[in-house]
């Protein structure tokens, strides 16, 4: 009589102890592998913009985590074509929608999408319309911002410089915009409150790391931000400087989840 | 059964169950394994339903064809002037009799329907829930599949140090994930098609929906109309009475009405005479000069 007890009791015991490791265990479902897939997607590619900001040279690439990439891509499009992944918690595939040209552009292409997505645009800086204020021999004058335009400029023509480096950009030719955006931002005396050319600054650091080159980006930023600027540093900015490692920029938390992690 | 929309129905839900099961019941397996099971029953519901509402509405409908086949039979019997009036006083009440079981056959079975069509709706809401309706809208912001082809031939433009050095291993892995996504192109392309079809289901079932609710009210009509010529039979039966045991009627005579198709109660003439040229109604000013 005893015994049986005991056995019962046992028995209940091993039950209500499957039954709690049972409810305790997280269920793994099509959601959450894919969810996984698209962690790891990230960290992948956290990875390939960490070594780009640590590359000394130019920025290379291994073919095999470029095959890597691209294979969790597939996975990732699949998972999001059986409805296991929403569109909103894909994230920004580098290759499927960045199209990159040259392996060079990788890190950059992989930065701005990740803003793109936030609806934080690398590219906007910001001074449409906005008029400026310098002096020539002493004598103050002031301009408005140009539009863009395919007009090639004079030397010494920073306006002219400007418009046309903005067409650079969107054309997505790089080096060249670079270029001109650094006549751009020679202005002589320089810009009253300096916003002109702190703005331009980082619109050159972003085409330099679309280059590949973020050493150089790291380098126009920090120069940028050592300037006088009588304006708040952007998110595009604070962003590249989180990634570039430049000093602490505080940022809201959707966009700090966006920046590379360390490990 | 004339346009039966399960017959339809019936065509469409055992071409779709097959599609159901592997475009359903396997994905939502793969998504969440309490899901398949949830499903499984949710199609079982459905089908049940529809079968059992089938069922009853077949029934309804011969044992209905049958009681009004008897009652046109004793229909005749009314309007034979030849038979004793009490004769076709009862021919009258079986007519009446026979169609009110017709009509309450018919309604009893749509009610009952009523409740298993809308137990089938909620069930084939719960199949279209676990399917995803969400998903084809949510497909429409992906890259195109057509594109992932030249994002690969992009690949190899990318100027990679060294081109030809890609481990087998990883070769394998990207190979199983293109097949993988091609896989999952087609097997949405095939969701879209189930989607489809239990759209059309769902919009059958609501035709059906709508034609029960018409076989309710109609039937309850019918049934009203019955009650009416019940009571004409019993003021006609009331006269008749009274006809034999006060002599004759005295210029008053009973008209047979009839409502919809309901038969009411038979002209009486007590002697088998002509009918009184009194009409069924008279005014209150000439009834008072009489």
């Amino acid at each position: 009589m005893k015994t049986n007890l005991i056995i019962k009791l046992a028995v209940a015991i091993t039950w209500a102890a499957l039954a709690t490791a049972r409810s305790v265990e997280p269920q793994i479902t099509a959601k959450t592998v894919a969810q996984d897939a698209a962690n790891e997607y990230k960290s992948t590619l956290d990875q390939v913009i960490r070594a780009a900001v640590d590359a000394k040279g130019k920025f290379t690439l291994d073919p095999n985590d470029v095959a890597t990439l691209r294979g969790l891509e597939y996975e990732l499009l699949g998972h999001a074509r059986l409805g296991a992944l929403k569109r909103a918690d894909l994230p920004a595939l580098i290759f499927a929608e960045g199209k990159p040209q040259l392996v060079e552009e990788i890190p950059g292409r992989a930065l701005e999408l990740r803003l793109l997505k936030l609806s934080v645009n690398p590219w906007d800086d910001g001074l449409t319309n906005k008029v400026f204020r310098y002096s020539v021999d002493n004598s103050d004058r002031t301009f408005t911002t140009p539009v863009p335009t395919n007009s090639y400029p004079e030397v010494g023509d920073f306006e002219a410089s400007y418009a046309y480096a903005m067409t650079l950009i969107g054309k997505r030719e790089w080096a060249d915009a670079v270029k001109h955006l650094r006549e751009a931002a020679a202005v002589p005396e320089g810009t009253t409150g300096g916003e002109w050319e702190f703005q331009i600054d980082i619109t050159r650091a972003w085409a330099e790391a679309m280059l590949g080159d973020l050493a150089e980006a790291k380098a126009t930023l920090t120069a940028a931000l050592a300037r006088e600027h009588r304006c708040e540093v952007p998110t595009r900015g604070r962003f590249l400087c989180a990634v570039l490692g430049i000093e602490d920029q505080h940022l809201p938390p959707e966009v700090q989840a966006a920046l590379p992690n360390q490990n | 059964m004339k346009n039966h929309p399960w017959k339809s129905l019936q065509t469409l839900v055992s071409a779709i169950a097959a599609v159901l099961i592997v475009n359903v019941v396997l994905p939502a397996h793969a998504q969440n394994e309490v899901k398949s099971t949830d499903l499984t029953q949710a199609l079982k519901t459905f089908l049940d339903n529809m079968s059992a509402a089938q069922s009853s509405e077949q029934a309804a409908h011969s044992k209905a064809a049958e009681l009004i086949k008897a009652a046109d039979a004793a229909t005749a019997q009314i309007h034979d002037t030849n038979l004793p009036p009490q004769s076709r006083f009862e021919a009258h009440a079986k007519v009446i009799e026979l169609k009110t079981q017709a009509a309450s056959a018919q309604l009893a079975a749509a009610r009952q329907n009523a409740k298993l069509l809308a137990a089938a709706k909620s069930a084939l809401h719960d199949i279209g829930h676990d399917l995803g309706s969400d998903a084809p809208e949510d497909l429409k912001g992906l890259p195109l599949q057509e594109d992932q082809p030249k994002v690969d031939v992009a690949l190899g433009n990318l100027n990679l140090p060294d081109d030809g050095g890609i481990d087998p291993e990883t070769v394998d892995a990207l190979t199983a994930a293109r097949n993988y996504y091609d896989l999952a192109c087609r097997g949405a392309a095939q969701s879209a098609i189930g989607s489809a079809s239990l759209q059309a289901v769902a919009r059958r079932l609501t035709a059906w929906e709508a034609k029960n609710r018409r076989t309710i009210v109609l039937a309850d009509a019918e049934l009203r109309r019955l009650q009416l010529g019940a009571l004409s039979g019993f003021s006609a039966l009331g006269n008749y009475t009274l006809d034999q045991a006060v002599g004759p009627p005295g210029g008053l005579a009973q008209s047979s009405v009839v409502i919809g198709d309901v038969p009411l109660a038979p002209e009486i003439c007590a002697n088998g005479e002509t009918p009184s040229p009194w009409p069924a109604k008279v005014s209150l000013r000439r009834a008072l000069s009489r």
